[in-house]
């Protein structure tokens, strides 16, 4: 059997279960369909064993060659500098490396976090879980992910620990970037807290021309996860993120994602079941669709416990040739009584040429719900802009002003020190220089 | 000592065929009240749109003068920073813009400290509620309040001058004594105002020195003082139109 599914699975050490699924899904992706919303890739056109980009990738040998946004960050996460050679070792995605020092400040923590392949390895318990929310037979990224994933990161958050910082698992910037489909696995145990923040306000060294990560989340009894996705994709690259979570009884999963470059195409699939009672899932996001960029964002919330809620807010800005089209999804299935909706979608239209689709579904299987959706697609208002340059505003001020303020609401959800770069990112999308 | 003149102004209005200003002549110096009355549609709206510099307007012809300087050809904001103002007769709602935000920075681009203290003195000033200043500027606000707000940014980005497009139009007697309350504050820190009005009821609530000019049919056909508004409210502009 000539299979690249097995060859990157033997390469991984995988357990035989994982394996034999990467197999499974690799004989299916032919068959399997394309997801709907998201700008469709070729697939057969890259090698998910090959590193193949249209740039060159400075090596990194020693802590000279970091990367500025990777230093940035470092030093932004207080990690004394004579720590950062174990961050190294991450970043050449060596597996022997866990014992750094950061996983042991983890560990005091209550969190565990492992390179995703060894915690495969050392927890049989995660047969039940690793790939159970995300069926390869779902589309043919999903399949393409099973088969061929390597890299990425498992939290696991203990019961009843409240992580009181955000965790930036910053080798997930650098493990996603450097891995063609990274899977990222976080468990919140019963009643536990955390926030995780996974990528960077810069474009990261990609070493692949396709990108198909996907993340499953857990949410158990009780819990709450917030997690905050920074994308910034360079220019010659397909991005296809797939997450998937489940909140049970009384927990809550909020996921807040800033796509602030979309490289050459990108297709966000957010599925998030709420299954236990009073469940609560956000799915807010913002995104700049700007250039020839062509973005495609697929979210959808299944509610199917009583009295549990969803709310999804998109705010999307587009300029130049850029295609933003955005897909919203609330369905309610009859053990969803007492629950509660809301999707809220805009698309702002910066300049002519472009072009922005916003799809808002909503569905229930029992009276006793309430679900309702806005959408607003649009430029910014002539008098609005008038009226602000008569009080002496230009109209570039006046637009990133509108700007701002439009995603302002999202980006309370977002640590500040990303704000303050987002911010200016918005400047430069308002102006036309991003 | 600041001057404002406007010289044989002709503006039109972008969508429209007819030039609506036709001639106009107008001086105002500091701490001046000139009050422009005339029925609708005798080219209020577009003379003050026009001297602020509007792109929905054309100026056909004619020039308008800061202290010498030409500003004819100036966008909008270059003339509202070199201290030009408008309060808009129906200003817009401004989505997402938060109303604090958009003080703080206007204060800020005029040089001056964008402090909150001075900010909700103006607020207090023309009557409104401090909890505005947290909402998106204008947005859901009603005719009344958006008109104080015009009147507490004429307080706080104390232009040299002002054209107030009908400050005083359906607002109750209480608005209206705050509104005037403003003006005759401008007034004393030397702004020169221009007041678009069709009633002579505001300008019983302030001083006496103010000159009347009567806008019918895009031309002023008549000039005076306080006798002259009283004798528009007693009957009319019937015998100044020629």
């Amino acid at each position: 059997m000539n299979s690249l599914a097995r060859k990157v699975g033997e390469f991984n050490k995988d357990p035989d279960w994982v394996i034999d699924l990467r197999i499974e899904a690799e004989e299916f992706i032919d068959k399997a369909s394309y997801p709907p919303f998201l700008p469709r890739l070729e697939l057969e056109k890259f090698n998910p064993l090959k590193q193949e980009v249209p740039i060159e990738i400075p090596e990194i040998k020693s802590l000279d060659d970091l990367p500025e946004d990777i230093r940035n960050l470092l030093k932004k996460m207080g990690v004394p500098e004579h720590e950062w050679a174990k961050v190294l070792g991450l970043l050449q995605v060596d597996e022997t490396s866990t014992t750094s020092s950061f996983l042991d400040y983890f560990d005091k923590l209550g969190l565990e976090v492992l390179p995703m392949s060894e915690a495969l390895r050392r927890y049989e318990w995660l047969k039940e879980y690793a790939f159970k929310l995300m069926p390869y037979r779902e589309n043919k990224y999903v399949a393409y992910h099973t088969a061929y994933w390597s890299g990425g990161a498992f939290i696991r958050v203990k019961k009843g620990v409240k992580v009181k910082i955000p965790v930036h698992a910053y080798f997930l910037i650098t493990e996603s970037a450097l891995a063609q489909a990274d899977h990222a696995f976080v468990l919140a145990e019963e009643g536990s807290e955390v926030t995780f923040i996974e990528g960077c306000t810069a474009p990261p060294l990609a070493r692949f021309s396709a990108h198909l990560g996907a993340t499953e989340i857990y949410v158990e009894k009780g819990a709450k996860v917030r997690g905050v996705v920074l994308q910034n994709w360079p220019h010659y690259v397909h991005t296809r993120p797939f997450t998937h979570g489940v909140v049970e009884e009384g927990a809550e999963l909020h996921l807040v994602a800033a796509v602030l470059g979309n490289g050459a195409s990108a297709g966000r699939y957010e599925l998030i079941d709420v299954v236990g009672k009073g469940g609560k899932a956000i799915v807010e996001s913002i995104s700049f669709t700007k250039k020839k960029e062509v973005l495609g964002d697929y979210i959808h919330i299944n509610l199917k416990a009583p009295d549990s809620s969803g709310l999804i807010v998109t705010k999307a800005v587009t300029r130049d040739q850029g295609e933003n089209t955005s897909a919203t999804v609330i369905r309610a299935d009859k053990n969803a009584r007492g629950s509660r909706g809301h999707i809220e979608c805009a698309g702002l239209l910066l300049t002519p040429g472009g072009k922005h689709e916003t799809y808002p579904v909503l569905s229930s299987e029992t009276g006793n719900v309430h679900l309702d959706h806005e959408a607003y697609v649009g430029r910014i208002s002539e008098e609005a802009l008038e009226y602000m340059r008569s009080r002496g505003f230009s109209e570039e001020t006046a637009i990133t002003m509108l700007i701002k303020g439009y995603i302002q609401p999202i980006l309370k959800h977002i640590p500040f020190e990303y704000v303050m770069e987002i911010m200016r990112i918005a400047e430069m999308v308002a102006s036309g220089e991003a | 000592m600041s001057e404002f003149r406007v010289e044989n102004l002709f503006v039109k209005p972008k969508e429209a065929d007819e030039v609506t200003v036709r001639g106009i002549d107008l001086t105002v110096k500091s701490g001046e009240l000139h009050v422009i009355m005339g029925p609708n549609g005798s080219g209020k709206t577009t003379l003050s749109l026009g001297i602020m510099g509007s792109e929905r307007y054309e100026i056909v012809d004619g020039r308008i003068l800061l202290d010498g300087e030409d500003i004819t050809d100036l966008p909008m904001e270059k003339r509202a920073l070199k201290g030009l103002f408008i309060a808009y007769q129906a200003p817009p709602e401004v989505k997402s813009v938060n109303f604090l935000t958009f003080l703080r920075e206007g204060l800020k681009i005029r040089g001056k400290n964008g402090d909150n203290s001075l900010i909700k003195r103006a607020f207090a000033r023309v009557g409104l509620d401090e909890e505005f200043l947290e909402r998106e500027l204008y947005v859901g606000f009603s005719g009344g309040e958006r008109k104080r707000g015009e009147m507490a940014q004429l307080l706080l980005f104390y232009p040299k001058f002002a054209i107030l497009d009908e400050p005083d139009t359906g607002v109750d007697v209480d608005s209206l004594k705050l509104i005037a309350g403003t003006i005759n504050e401008a007034l004393e820190k030397g702004t020169g105002i221009v007041l678009i009005t069709h009633y002579a009821r505001i300008l019983e609530l302030l001083p006496d020195f103010y000159h009347v000019h009567v806008l019918i049919g895009g031309k002023f056909r008549a000039h005076g003082g306080p006798e002259l508004a009283k004798s528009i409210e007693k009957s009319g502009f019937e015998g100044l139109s020629s």
